[in-house]
């Protein structure tokens, strides 16, 4: 929680700062800016609930504000026609009583790809704007008045006030949801559902939170419409207006809370100077949407995003609080570090073993009855030539295949029951694409990926570990070296019993793989779990692995100890092809391999797929 | 993606923003004593106090009250042109609220607040009436506009020139009954939460009125004009076998419901509201407005003007026409609706000015409560604002009907030259 | 309850026009192009202009107006081709989204709803088919729409620049180093795209209120209908746009009426949540 604190720190206090001030500014305005002032802020709000779908957790949802109509509906009843519960707790109430509308709105999202979802989503939008017009709803009518509140206070400055003090409740609701796992599973899946799956985080409970979240923001939203405007009018769900708001939320990036802000007061003060000079309200939107678009081509154009590069050249750097971590230091000639015998805890149960893992896609069978096992404490290599299973074989294990047969079992319990988040608990993998997350630091990067219960001196011992220097730059800013190594870091917070990292050394030059080699060397020991490593750079291999399993067109072809596997025939044969196995002296096929894989490296390809 | 698309993005953007900024700047400067919004209508002030008039009409979105504008801005022309009223120039100004609360209560606290309007004059929107009225109540501004929902004919403050839905159906109702004579009657409704109770309580009263009556209505409700294709409701009352359609609808829609019925073949009479009367009409109809067009129940295309035809022979209706011809203002409802309102208002005006300091809101307020009946030549009664608590003051309607490519009037009316609603209508619900 | 669903073909034809449009467009540019219906809508207003300024007749100013249509398409892909080639597809559809929002404000000024003379070139005569009258357009629109399906996908899978076509949409990039004209192909798809709609929009105007969102919100069911063929089969999309005016059009007059936009969507999110239902994982992620 201290670290939730520490993170949040800043931006809560600009936030409060800003809010403070404006709400300062309010007394010194005319009632008229006060009211133009107090709508904006409902934008604004509104443009923090379009920031959390869609700028945090990426869904594509046209929604938000429409939901915003439960919460004008609620308000409208309970405070307008019952006169139940005053102004502002019925915003409260209305924004409680939308967060399962908001659930059921964002059903749609666990099961639809993202285009489909912005399709739906828009129907949606259709959906209220009719029923709001119909006006059979309770509150829905335009008839049923509801008085702003004054507090005492001349002019707009009560309802001014409302809506302002609104908006800093919410945003710093936001702003400490960022920080917290909520908010980072959230940038997670926006990223990449699968690297969030692989790394313990329940996609669906990811979605499903972002949308309850953004139902309670909008309809608080919708309720202060109902204040403002003294009734619920449908105009203001019209799909015009909703689309609008979606774009504006894009142009200013909405899912920072400035951008939110921006939006509130730039819609407000543009719209206010429209009238005044006796120009349609279409002008704006037109600029809007020329602004939206030079977003959308240059994600750095938008307004929060520019605001925060100034404040950060302007900011003297903030490496002090990005302590450098005592390094382990950068090895590049490795003693003899895999020339291991197993290990001798041959009573205890594996951490990995699969049993007959069959895999087929349609006609072709990606896998046919593989078996392999991963002992504690020991390194099994999986090897073979390109389209020989491998990764295949890696998604079927951890839950990222619709179907296989087979069983895999981790320590000794099967789960092939599991969904893929589930079985992250105790199996992880790493993928060969850079799956990170950029907008999170290493620290939060691994936090999110973290068993529960782990405290953050163990999250920066791992970043130590895995040779990552900094533990506060968002990872977009690391080399892909650093961020691999995150990647296997992200997999040892986990605490799993098996870790299957897939082709780690892909890249990298020939030190830093015997760097990387000493470093997986060590895992299983040090974290008491089993390391399953797809390689082709076979002097990495040969360092780390005690074991070998060479899998060819989905079959499993050779395994066993490391320097036996690499000196037989049908393995060079697999990768070579058979002419060049013939050709080839058994006993240098090895250093035939080694030294054909370090010249590619020279040679600047890279390695792997 | 090149670096080049992306600097060139960035410095239009940074460009965009800083020219926003700077125009955002130099306007706040400026706005807290602004009221040069809108159109304006007013001379320089000559010494005396101009008296500051606005009006919020609804101009874009997808309905023809745009007309409205130049309406009233023609009638404060001549007006200032012969001295004002008492020696007080009216300036004007206006704003388009789209048909949203929220441009509707801004623009209505930028008038009064910020501009000080001393009252809104040719008001014809789809959300100032409901999104306004408690707030026009509380600043003591009067409204004499055009009422285009019910809930403009139950306001305190709001006197609309125009018959309204309540005046406007029933006259259509008696004018039906009592000449076309139609076997089964359509009654294709906008589907507004607030009109439908409404509607459905006078035709209980009317059927009551008249018995027999009711066997030939039969009502399809259909949901928003603004963004459905009438074909299925017209096909419905094909099926149904309506030979009259009624409609409550403006202009462009109705074009488009005769249209639909040519094309589902549909023999029927149309009629609808004031709403419909537009001289541009009968020109995009062309034979399709004629009687005849749509088989043998077609008796013609049918409307309830509430205010007189744009050739009626009034002289105060002919004075309205040359001016409109002389300042190029298109003649048909909407723009009477804002020379009526304007001729009403300053009628009260010229007469208050005596007693009440009519520069500001609340003299204005007593001028127009305090006004004796004003003949605007325009409609069937004379209009008078009054001091109840609502103001339907139009009970009318002229019945026009295309010939020969333009409106002429219908024959048979009840009162020579307008349908008026006899007996007292049931209080409206509030 | 037959009148009416014939009724429906009126809407139901536009909506399958655009439905395979928008497939079409998604199949061949990795776009959903939520602006289909707004670009119609302006290349209609077109005619308008053309009729209102320089007093042309009906034949001209339609053709005007197609034309017209076609380079608002060309404008928008040109844009497209240029900034936005290598984005993702739910970037460059959130940029016609702003499209959409702009070209309604831009439409908004044309359109501001006094009663006009389209030129009525394409909704023609009637038949009378059960007892209710068809406009031939419309059937012939339905039709079109069906052919324009079957026609796309064969060209697609048959012919040689239907496998440019194809290999464009997948990977632009590649598509280019391998001497594919991928700008040249990206407008030229959206122009003709665009010309359809505005054809489409032309033949539903004489019984549509001219307010200009209501033409842009036309899109709304047509991405309706072809979300029900998946994104992927024009053939379905066309029949579901078809199917949704019908729907539309029973609705309507009966009891719950009022929610007559509604239902079109409810009923597609269930079943599209029935088809998908094993889905976990979108691809690629």
């Amino acid at each position: 929680m201290s670290g939730l604190k520490r993170a949040s720190g800043t931006p809560l206090a600009a936030m409060l700062c800003v809010a403070v001030v404006l709400m300062a500014v309010g007394f010194a305005l005319s009632p008229y800016w006060q009211y133009v002032g107090a709508v904006g802020a409902a934008s604004a709000i509104f443009g923090l609930s379009i920031g959390l779908v869609y700028g945090q957790a990426g869904m594509l949802s046209l929604c938000q504000p429409s939901i915003g109509a439960i919460g004008a509906w609620s308000v409208a009843y309970i405070s307008g026609e019952r006169g139940w519960v005053p102004l502002p707790w019925s915003l409260f109430i209305g924004a409680i009583i939308a967060v399962p509308i908001g659930l059921a709105a964002g059903m749609p999202a666990l099961r639809l790809r993202r285009v489909n979802l912005a399709i739906v989503t828009l129907g949606v939008v259709i959906v209220i704007y009719t029923v709001a017009q119909a006006g059979q709803v309770a509150g829905s009518q335009e008839s049923v008045y509801v008085k702003a509140p004054t507090w005492g206070l001349a002019g707009y400055m009560g309802l001014y006030l409302l809506c302002w003090l609104s908006f800093t409740v919410l945003a710093g609701l936001t702003i400490l949801l960022r920080r917290s796992r909520w908010g980072l599973s959230w940038l997670a899946i926006a990223r990449s559902e699968r690297a969030a799956a692989a790394m313990g985080v329940s996609v669906t409970r990811a979605k499903l939170t972002a949308f309850a979240v953004a139902a309670f923001i909008a309809a608080w939203a919708g309720g202060l419409l109902v204040a403002g405007f003294g009734s619920a009018d449908p105009s203001n769900f019209n799909p015009v207006t909703v689309l609008t708001l979606f774009v504006l939320a894009v142009m200013m990036g909405a899912g920072y809370w400035e951008g939110a802000l921006a939006l509130g007061l730039f819609s407000a003060v543009s719209s206010a100077l429209l009238e005044q000079w006796g120009l349609t309200p279409d002008l704006g939107t037109a600029l809007f949407a020329i602004g939206a678009i030079t977003v959308l081509g240059n994600e750095d154009a938008a307004f929060s995003v520019m605001i925060r590069r100034q404040l950060a050249k302007l900011a003297p750097r903030r490496a002090a609080a990005d302590e450098a971590l005592p390094l382990r230091p950068f090895d590049p000639v490795a003693p003899a570090v895999a020339s291991r015998r197993p290990a001798d805890d041959s009573d205890r149960t594996p951490a990995l073993v699969i049993s007959d893992l069959t895999v087929n896609f349609g006609a072709v069978t990606a896998l046919d009855d593989v078996s392999l096992t991963v002992p504690y404490g020991e390194v099994v290599g999986l090897v073979g030539p390109n389209g020989a299973g491998k990764s295949t074989l890696v998604d079927a294990t951890t839950g990222f295949l619709a179907s296989y047969s087979g069983t895999v079992r981790v320590d000794g319990a099967q789960i092939d029951a599991l969904p893929a988040y589930k079985r992250a608990r105790v199996v992880r993998r790493t993928f060969q694409q850079d799956r990170t997350i950029g907008e999170l630091t290493a620290e939060g990067y691994l936090r999110l990926s973290a068993a529960p219960g782990t405290t953050t001196r163990q999250i920066r011992e791992i970043i130590e570990f895995v040779g990552c220097p900094h533990s506060q730059t968002p990872l977009r800013s690391l080399d892909v070296r650093l961020r691999r190594l995150l990647m296997i870091g992200a997999c040892l917070t986990g605490r799993p019993k098996a870790i299957l990292i897939d082709e780690p050394a892909a890249g990298l030059s020939a030190e830093e793989s015997i760097d990387l080699a000493t470093r997986l060397a060590e895992i299983p020991a040090r974290f008491d779990c089993g390391l399953l490593v797809i390689e082709h750079d076979m002097e990495l291999v040969r360092l780390v692995c005690t074991s070998l399993v060479v899998l060819d067109f989905g079959k499993v072809i050779a395994s066993g100890p490391t320097a036996e596997i690499l000196q037989r025939a049908d393995v060079t044969a697999a990768y070579l092809g058979d002419d060049v196995a013939a050709e080839t002296e058994l006993q240098d096929e090895a250093a035939w391999i080694a030294a054909d894989s370090n010249e590619n490296e020279k040679a600047g390809e890279p390695r792997g797929r | 993606m090149s670096t080049s698309p992306r600097r060139s993005i960035m410095r239009r953007s940074l460009t965009l923003a800083a020219a926003a900024a700077i125009a955002l700047a130099a306007s706040a400067c400026a706005s807290s004593s602004s009221s040069s919004s809108g159109g304006s209508a007013g001379g320089a002030a000559s010494g005396s106090a101009p008296i500051k008039v606005a009006q919020i009409t609804t101009i874009s979105g997808g309905y023809p009250f745009g007309a409205v504008v130049p309406g009233t801005q023609a009638y404060f022309k001549m007006i200032n042109a012969q001295g004002g009223v008492d020696g007080h120039q009216i300036q004007f100004v206006y704003g388009d609220d789209k048909g949203t609360a929220s441009q509707a209560a801004e623009l209505a606290r930028l008038y009064v607040l910020q501009d000080h309007a001393v009252a809104m004059v040719g008001n014809t929107s789809l959300a100032d009436c409901n999104t306004n009225a408690s707030f026009y109540a509380a600043q003591d501004i009067a409204v004499i506009g055009g009422g285009t929902e019910p809930l403009c004919f139950t306001q305190p403050n709001w006197y609309p020139v125009n018959a309204g839905p309540y005046y406007g159906k029933v006259v259509q109702w008696q004018y039906t009954t009592r000449v076309l004579k139609p076997t089964t009657v359509c009654e294709i409704e906008q589907n507004d939460p607030t009109s439908i109770p409404y509607y459905n309580q006078l035709r209980t009263w009317f059927e009551a009125q008249n018995p027999g009556v009711a066997a030939t209505f039969k009502e399809i409700t259909y949901t928003n004009d603004a963004t459905q294709n009438p074909t299925p409701a017209v096909a419905h009352a094909k099926a149904l076998g309506c030979d009259l359609v009624e409609l409550s609808t403006v202009a462009p829609n109705m074009v488009a419901f005769i249209n639909a019925a040519k094309s589902v073949g549909l023999d029927a009479t149309f009629i609808t509201l004031g709403s419909g009367y537009d001289t541009s009409v009968p020109a995009t109809l062309g034979a399709l407005g004629d009687p005849g067009a749509l088989g043998p129940n077609d008796k013609g295309v049918f409307v309830g003007a509430e205010l007189a035809a744009v050739n009626s022979a009034n002289p105060q209706v002919q004075l309205m026409a040359k001016t409109f011809k002389t300042d190029g203002v298109p003649a048909n409802f909407w723009s009477e609706i804002g020379w009526v309102s304007a001729a009403m208002f300053v009628s009260a005006l010229k007469e208050g000015a005596a007693h009440y300091n009519i520069t500001t809101a609340s003299g204005v307020l007593q001028a127009l409560r305090n006004m004796s009946p004003y003949n605007s030549g325009f409609a069937a009664n004379p209009m008078q604002f009054g001091t109840g608590n609502s103001h339907p003051g139009n009970r009318g309607s002229q019945m026009l009907l295309i010939q020969n490519g333009t409106w002429v009037v219908a024959p048979d009316q009840n009162d020579g030259s307008y349908e008026v609603v006899n007996g007292l209508l049931p209080t409206a619900k509030s | 309850m037959v009148a009416e669903m014939l009724a429906g073909l009126v809407s139901g034809g536009v909506y399958a026009a655009l439905a395979v449009c928008i497939v079409l467009m998604y199949q061949m540019l990795g776009v959903v192009n939520f602006a289909l219906g707004a670009m119609g809508g302006l290349g209609a207003c077109m005619s308008l202009l053309c009729v209102r300024w320089f007093g042309l007749g009906p034949v001209p100013s339609t053709l005007a107006a197609v034309a017209c249509g076609a380079i608002i398409g060309i404008v928008l892909g040109l844009l497209m081709a240029r900034y936005f080639l290598e984005a993702s597809v739910e970037l460059r559809t959130t940029v016609t989204i702003a499209i959409t929002v702009g070209i309604i404000a831009v439409g908004d000024r044309i359109l501001d709803g006094a009663t006009y003379s389209f030129p009525n070139l394409f909704a023609g005569p009637s038949i009378e088919i059960f007892g209710t009258g068809v406009p031939v357009g419309s059937l012939i629109e339905v039709a079109a729409a069906l052919l324009l399906a079957v026609g796309v996908q064969v060209f697609l899978r048959r012919t040689h620049l239907g496998a440019q076509m194809r290999a464009m949409s997948e990977r632009p990039i590649t598509a280019g180093l391998l001497g594919i004209r991928v700008r040249t192909l990206t407008v030229m798809v959206w122009g003709f795209a665009s010309a359809v709609a505005t054809i489409a929009v032309m033949v539903v105007l004489p019984t549509s209120t001219t307010s200009f969102p209501s033409l842009a919100y036309l899109v709304v069911f047509a991405l309706g209908a072809a979300l029900l063929g998946l994104m992927r089969n024009m053939v379905i999309a066309a029949v579901g746009g078809v199917l949704i005016g019908m729907l539309q059009s029973i609705v309507q007059p009966s009891a719950i009426g009022r929610y007559t936009e509604a239902v079109p969507f409810v009923v597609i999110v269930l079943v599209m949540v029935w088809w998908r239902r094993r889905d976990v994982w979108s691809e690629a992620r």
